[in-house]
């Protein structure tokens, strides 16, 4: 009696909704997968890859609306036979007393019609598996993909590029989560000769990137460096897949002592990435590009420090910063001891150790710019070094690394500076202006590359979602097709 | 008995041999013919079956004696090859071993020092980028190790121009580094050359001898002789013993002149690329 009171309620409530929908369309998570897998279904039929690429972009949306009960209750609904073998939390029968196929909107039978596709199921399998992480179910989110892997690799159609590249995101997330990502490298490595076989790009940026991540972890330059030099990222991947793989190669470059292409690298990582999420990321590119700026014997801007986000994040770096423009090596020891954990910690402990050079320049710079004749056990003490005859052969290196320009008397024991010819009587400036110049155009190039268009005759159904216009699109022809499905 | 047994026996042999001095000839042999019943075994790359751990182990073990060997011989290119090959047992080994078989393949105790000593070769030949990328897979836990310390000890003092520190290094742990150490105290010599001529106008022979780390005056003759034979184009400087002084000479060139061509080149790819 009872319940067939509440049914019939909610059918009351359900029908005022649907009329406050018109007004104002409200978000319907369930009818949003069903708009999803009906866009992704026509896309398939039309093997349109750009739309397959916006539908799985679509994820982030869905992924903040469902728990994993509700995921449950979705695969029961969509793909009854595998949501049997699969052993996922529901909602307690007594409590689910809404009728389901009224909540999904959709009967039981076109639901089996529109996961017919391969890409419809691996759109719901990628939300599980996105609900299991977020759900910290890793085991069975384990489980689970490699499951999905299982299926995928039987499958080739250019269609299923975007999801594949899902699924074999969340799996080096999941097996890095359980410290065993090296361990699957050799498997990353296959599936990346058939993406190349495939031609499947997102794929195989995906692979590239976790592939150079397990190498970098652990500690594996030389492969990572072999790696980079005959893997180059395909181009029209997402801008995340290309600020990691920059970084990647940054870090690479760095270790390597290519400072001045690890720098440009690590400001192009930064420039790529995204600027809202993410933020673990671009506080360890920052921190990469404060000590390769050092390690350039530059200074780093002190605006970069100034980031809010960021500045309790980047605050050992910033003492370390001040220390290196003291130029005394104790003092910069010092605070690298004290930070020590951290700087292990993010992996840059030997990038810092060899700034200790660094340090001994800058007070050189320091100790030139400010006396025109100085003796050696003076700078001894300034810098903080152990003996004069150390000093003194500290000094011969820095004149001949043109640190400073001095020259040193045997007999006094002293340092004298030369007179400073004028910079605008050489060609220095020349070589940096073309340089600027030279940076300036790339960024022009690079910008005119990355404007995208829609092609002339997709401009009726265009399922970019970059515009406000083309939303309003989209919805119109998901309305319509529904009625179709309604009429039918 | 299974060929695994076999070349067992075989190394233990060269085991025993290589505690007593003066066996550098019969070790030779024995190593070659080892090398080549290592072919035999299944698993080893460029295999692609699973690798077996005690095949490994056997081969790591007889790989690590090569290096050492290689040394002795003074075989700079043969200590190379043998040092890429147990590279692969200790870096990318564990790439193509089930987890399981992890435990079963323990690390090597010579592995610190083995590493120790190609730090030392690439210090040597000056491959100082290169040190820094091998230096990086090391973990941090074995860097006060004292095979790999003393490599980046005097990494660390080469890179700051301490050159005092570097000569004061010169108990090594192991008698094989001295070797390397000893080439190494020679490119030291030749990059403190390059420091001083541009630092000093002018060096006492007394102190010419204290900086270049030489005995005595001859052996200064000879290196300043030798310094000055290096016919290098951008040499700018030229070595001259005179009046007990040894003189740094600049040779002074000309003034560069406004390189009008290249100007021209640039501010067109400018106009070309706009």
């Amino acid at each position: 009696m009872d319940k067939k009171k509440e049914t019939k309620d909610k059918d009351v409530t359900m029908g005022d909704k649907k009329e406050e929908e018109v007004k104002e369309e409200k978000f319907d998570p369930y009818l949003e997968i069903r708009k999803q897998l009906i866009l992704l279904d026509k896309a398939v039929e039309e093997k349109d890859t750009k739309a397959c690429g916006v539908v799985a972009r679509n994820f982030k949306r869905i992924r903040a609306e469902f728990s994993l009960k509700d995921v449950g209750l979705i695969f029961d609904h969509y793909l009854p036979e595998l949501s049997a073998k699969i052993n996922l939390p529901k909602y307690d029968p007594d409590i689910v007393k809404f009728d389901i196929e009224e909540k999904l909107h959709l009967n039981k039978e076109r639901a089996a019609i529109l996961v017919d596709t391969f890409e419809a199921k691996c759109f719901l399998y990628i939300l599980l598996i996105m609900k299991l992480i977020d759900e910290r179910k890793i085991k069975m989110a384990k489980e689970f993909v490699d499951f999905a892997r299982a299926q995928i690799d039987l499958e080739n159609s250019r269609t299923l590029d975007h999801f594949f590249s899902k699924i074999y995101y969340y799996s080096g997330f999941i097996y890095e989560k359980l410290g065993e990502l090296n361990d699957f490298v050799p498997h990353f490595l296959e599936a990346y000769r058939a993406a190349c076989h495939r031609n499947d790009e997102q794929t195989q940026a995906t692979l590239i990137n976790y592939i150079l991540r397990s190498y970098i972890n652990d500690h594996l330059y030389t492969q990572a460096a072999n790696f980079i030099e005959i893997c180059t990222l395909p181009e029209n991947v997402s801008p995340n897949q290309q600020a990691r793989n920059l970084y990647y190669e940054a870090k690479i470059q760095a270790v390597q002592m290519k400072y001045p292409e690890a720098q440009a690298h690590v400001i192009q990582a930064i420039r790529k990435a995204s600027e809202f999420t993410g933020k673990a990321f671009r506080v360890q590119a920052m921190k990469l590009r404060i000590i390769v700026t050092l390690l350039m014997g530059e200074i780093p801007d002190r605006n970069l420090f100034s980031d809010q986000e960021m500045k309790s994040d980047l605050y050992p770096y910033f003492i370390i910063v001040q220390r290196v423009r003291e130029g005394n090596i104790e003092e910069f020891m010092k605070v690298v001891n004290e930070h020590e954990e951290i700087f292990k910690r993010n992996d840059n402990y030997n990038l810092l150790i060899r700034l200790r050079h660094n340090v001994i320049k800058f007070g050189l710079r320091k100790i030139n710019a400010s006396y025109s004749r100085i003796s050696l056990s003076d700078i001894t003490t300034k810098l903080g070094l152990d003996s004069v005859k150390e000093t003194e052969s500290i000094v011969t290196k820095a004149i001949r690394d043109k640190v400073i320009n001095a020259v040193i008397n045997r007999e006094e024991k002293e340092l004298k500076t030369n007179e400073v010819a004028d910079v605008y009587t050489s060609n220095v400036p020349t070589a940096q202006l073309d340089k600027r110049i030279r940076f300036c155009m790339e960024i022009y190039n690079d910008s005119v590359k990355a404007l995208e268009f829609p092609k002339k005759e997709q401009e009726k159904i265009d399922f970019n979602l970059d515009d406000d216009d083309e939303i309003q699109d989209e919805q119109e022809l998901v309305e319509s097709l529904l009625e179709e499905f309604e009429d039918m | 008995m299974s060929i695994i047994d076999e070349v067992d026996a075989k190394f233990k042999e060269y085991n025993n041999l290589s505690e007593q001095e003066g066996t550098l000839e019969a070790r030779k042999g024995l190593m070659a013919d080892l090398k080549i019943a290592l072919t035999q075994f299944e698993t080893l790359p460029p295999s692609t079956h699973q690798p077996d751990p005690k095949e490994c182990i056997i081969a790591r073990g007889i790989y690590e004696f090569a290096v050492f060997q290689s040394i002795e011989e003074g075989d700079i290119e043969g200590f190379k090859r043998n040092y890429s090959t147990l590279n692969f047992y200790y870096n990318e080994l564990r790439y193509f071993l089930v987890v399981i078989s992890r435990d079963i393949l323990p690390e090597s105790s010579k592995k610190n020092s083995v590493i120790g000593l190609y730090l030392l070769y690439l210090l040597s030949q000056n491959l100082i980028s290169e040190f820094h990328v091998e230096l990086q897979s090391i973990p941090s836990a074995d860097h006060n190790n004292i095979y790999i310390n003393v490599p980046v000890s005097l990494e660390q003092y080469f890179v700051d121009g301490n050159y005092a520190k570097v000569l004061a290094t010169k108990h090594a742990p192991l008698d094989v580094y001295n070797f390397f150490i000893k080439k190494f105290i020679d490119t030291v010599r030749t990059e403190i050359a390059r420091s001083v001529e541009v630092s000093y106008k002018k060096l006492s022979i007394k102190d010419a001898c204290e900086v270049f780390m030489l005995d005595d005056i001859d052996q200064l003759k000879e290196f300043v002789e030798r310094e000055s034979d290096i016919n290098n184009s951008d040499r700018t400087i030229s070595w001259v013993i005179k009046d007990d002084y040894l003189h740094f000479d600049t040779i002074t060139i000309e003034k560069e002149g406004i390189p009008a061509k290249k100007m021209i080149y640039q501010v067109l790819d400018y106009a070309r690329e706009l």
